[in-house]
């Protein structure tokens, strides 16, 4: 299990200003909070090292600009990418709508060679907040629509989940990797969730 | 530095002699907010993609900047992000400028100022190359020979652009996978072609004078920008033109220049070419291309039988899986090798490999149709030659059953009515009645 080959993820955290992705970094690298907004210009990263089930994980973190859009950075910024980190703020709607352009975007200019299982993680910041907009729920169930990717309810200010979301993208990075080398000559997987049962069994859908 | 590259230049660009270093003063060009202001509009994309380096003037670095050099630059960059109009080409280029110092900064830290292994600039990702090679080289930037064996070089892990490590800071030329990438499609005007005093008499990349006067630096024509290059940045490589083969078929070779010739290299098997959009005369023309482009349609239809059986995904090629996707889109190499006739021969071949397996297969066969008009038992597919499948309910009937018919689909009638039985009650009895005088015999 344990390799000594040094392995180093390339996490880009992505989603509208004001979000609290600098801040998310910032709370998982450094362990510090500040209240005061400042503006990220264009990128910045920060590297922090886990260990992963007996591996040493360097993770270079690229916080990137909210207001930056996709075609500042380009394609030479997100080329190499591991795992992209979709950001929204739980206390505005608006946010956590633009998850699906910011992900698709960074597909578009990612180009991953896998772009169904590409990595993603959704993290629903500023749960501390007493105005919350966005239920558990309804950010659950988009998750679970776009393939089950992992969704985490965190609080950059409280320190909650922030460790425990930067883990599990370690985690789910190695294991992207080791599973591409096990099953990449099955590449449609179908998976069948509880949900569909049941479904479209009414006489009156019937096509025939 | 002029003077020993001119020296050692590549044996068969016979009249390059000299190549001038482009170090233009800094402050001729100052990036000022307001000489962009506004979004890029699609039009002129050609433009940012080659960007005038007004950022890389002012804040230029030297190969062996320390770290508090690069951090100050970084700072210096930062303000000029701030200081440009948003959305703007200025502020683009900047912004990459600035994730490539912090790139460098890292580097630095990470070989305490030993020479940099990995270098961004421009979009390059640069290695430094270990290997030796055994053929003869030549740096993209000076166009002189890389000696490998004393000479270290750097070479771009996505366009495979090759230089000198002294060299490697005064690179002008962008990535052509970051540009092609970003482009998404091929220049599709033939040779859109302006004149040199629309380049003010400089080369399109590295601004050398160009002058029809100086015969060791004459200005040379890039088939496929339609720009004038010098003989540094243009070394008479030949290929064909996207534009002139969709809007003429002509496959003949032409000079083009370096960055061209690694954009069309690197996108040659991309497929960015819609022809019924462009051109969609050409398959009248060129019966082999409607021929494949009909193809095309039955390979959507056999993906999805193969798609949902464990045998069949085994016969999902690669030139499967780009044919039968259903953009419809050509790439370079695929109207080549339908120029060639061996894209023909291929999927003929790979159409009834699938067809048999279909056919056989108990998983496929039993997704496939029977013509409910003529109920003979024959079963038959959506990608046969003498089927016909309902736009609407997607039911297959054979072709002659249906026409004979007066082309009306029974599963939609049939729904039509049940649909309005819902509705009115009335009507009901009528209709089946009806409905069983006509197709029952």
């Amino acid at each position: 299990m344990s390799s000594k080959k040094k392995v180093l993820l390339k996490v880009i955290i992505l989603g509208d200003s004001g979000v609290g992705k600098t801040s998310l970094m910032n709370q998982f690298v450094n362990k510090k909070f500040s209240n005061q907004y400042k503006a990220t210009i264009g990128a910045d990263f920060l590297t922090k090292e886990v260990i992963v089930d007996d591996r040493i994980v360097t993770m270079q973190i690229w916080d990137t600009a909210g207001q930056e859009r996709f075609q500042s950075l380009g394609v030479a910024f997100y080329r190499g990418a591991d795992c992209c980190v979709l950001v929204f703020d739980v206390t505005a709607p608006n946010t956590f709508k633009s998850l699906e352009s910011w992900k698709d975007e960074f597909l578009i200019q990612a180009s991953p060679r896998d772009p169904e299982n590409f990595p993603f993680v959704i993290l629903g910041n500023k749960v501390d907040l007493e105005n919350r907009a966005v239920s558990a729920k309804r950010a659950q169930q988009w998750c679970q629509s776009k393939n089950d990717i992992p969704y985490f309810e965190t609080s950059a200010k409280e320190a909650v989940n922030v460790e425990l979301a930067f883990q599990t993208i370690a985690r789910n990075v190695l294991a992207q990797e080791t599973d591409a080398e096990l099953y990449n000559e099955f590449p449609d997987q179908l998976k069948l969730t509880a949900n569909d049962n049941g479904r479209n069994r009414d006489g009156d859908n019937c096509a025939c | 530095m002029a003077a020993a590259l001119a020296n050692d230049s590549p044996k068969y660009r016979n009249s390059l002699i000299c190549c001038s270093p482009r170090t233009i003063e800094a402050d001729s060009i100052t990036p000022s907010s307001s000489s962009t202001s506004g979004c890029v509009s699609a039009d002129e994309s050609y433009d940012s993609s080659l960007p005038r380096a007004i950022v890389n003037k002012k804040l230029k670095i030297h190969g062996s900047a320390s770290r508090e050099e690069v951090e100050r630059a970084i700072i210096q960059c930062k303000e000029l992000v701030l200081s440009s109009a948003q959305c703007s080409d200025e502020r683009k280029w900047l912004v990459r400028y600035l994730v490539e110092l912090r790139w460098r900064l890292e580097d630095l830290k990470e070989n305490n100022g030993e020479s940099r292994q990995r270098v961004s600039i421009k979009g390059h990702h640069f290695i430094k190359q270990t290997t030796i090679s055994s053929r003869k080289q030549y740096c993209d930037h000076c166009s002189g020979v890389i000696w490998s064996i004393v000479q270290a070089s750097y070479v771009c892990t996505d366009c495979g652009y090759l230089c000198h490590c002294k060299c490697i800071d005064h690179v002008c030329r962008v990535c052509a996978h970051v540009v092609m990438t970003e482009k998404g499609e091929f220049e599709m005007s033939i040779c859109p072609e302006k004149g040199l005093a629309a380049q003010d008499y400089k080369c399109a990349e590295c601004e050398t004078t160009l002058t029809f006067k100086d015969l060791w630096n004459e200005p040379r024509l890039c088939d496929y920008t339609g720009l004038y290059f010098c003989g540094t940045c243009h070394w008479n490589d030949m290929y064909a033109i996207p534009a002139r083969v969709v809007h003429n078929w002509d496959w003949e070779k032409r000079y083009i220049s370096r960055i061209a010739y690694q954009m069309l290299t690197l996108s040659w098997t991309r497929p960015y070419i819609d022809v019924e959009q462009i051109n969609s005369k050409l398959f009248n023309f060129i019966t082999e291309l409607q021929w494949v482009h009909k193809m095309r349609t039955d390979l959507q239809w056999m993906r999805r039988y193969l798609c949902a059986c464990t045998e069949g995904t085994t016969l999902l090629s690669p030139l499967f899986v780009q044919l039968g996707d259903v953009n419809n889109k050509y790439s370079m190499a695929h109207l080549q090798a339908i120029n060639d006739g061996s894209l023909e021969s291929n999927l003929t071949e790979l159409t009834e490999i699938c067809r048999a397996h279909i056919t056989k297969c108990e998983l496929c066969s039993g997704k496939g149709y029977i013509c409910e008009i003529c109920s003979n038992n024959e079963v038959i597919y959506p990608f046969d030659n003498g089927a016909i499948m309902c736009e609407k309910c997607n039911s297959v009937y054979h072709r002659s059953c249906w026409l004979r018919k007066g082309q009306n689909c029974l599963k939609c009638i049939r729904l039509e009515e049940r649909k309005k039985s819902k509705t009115d009650d009335d009507e009901i009895d009528s209709n089946v009645e009806y409905d069983i005088d006509k197709f029952v015999d």
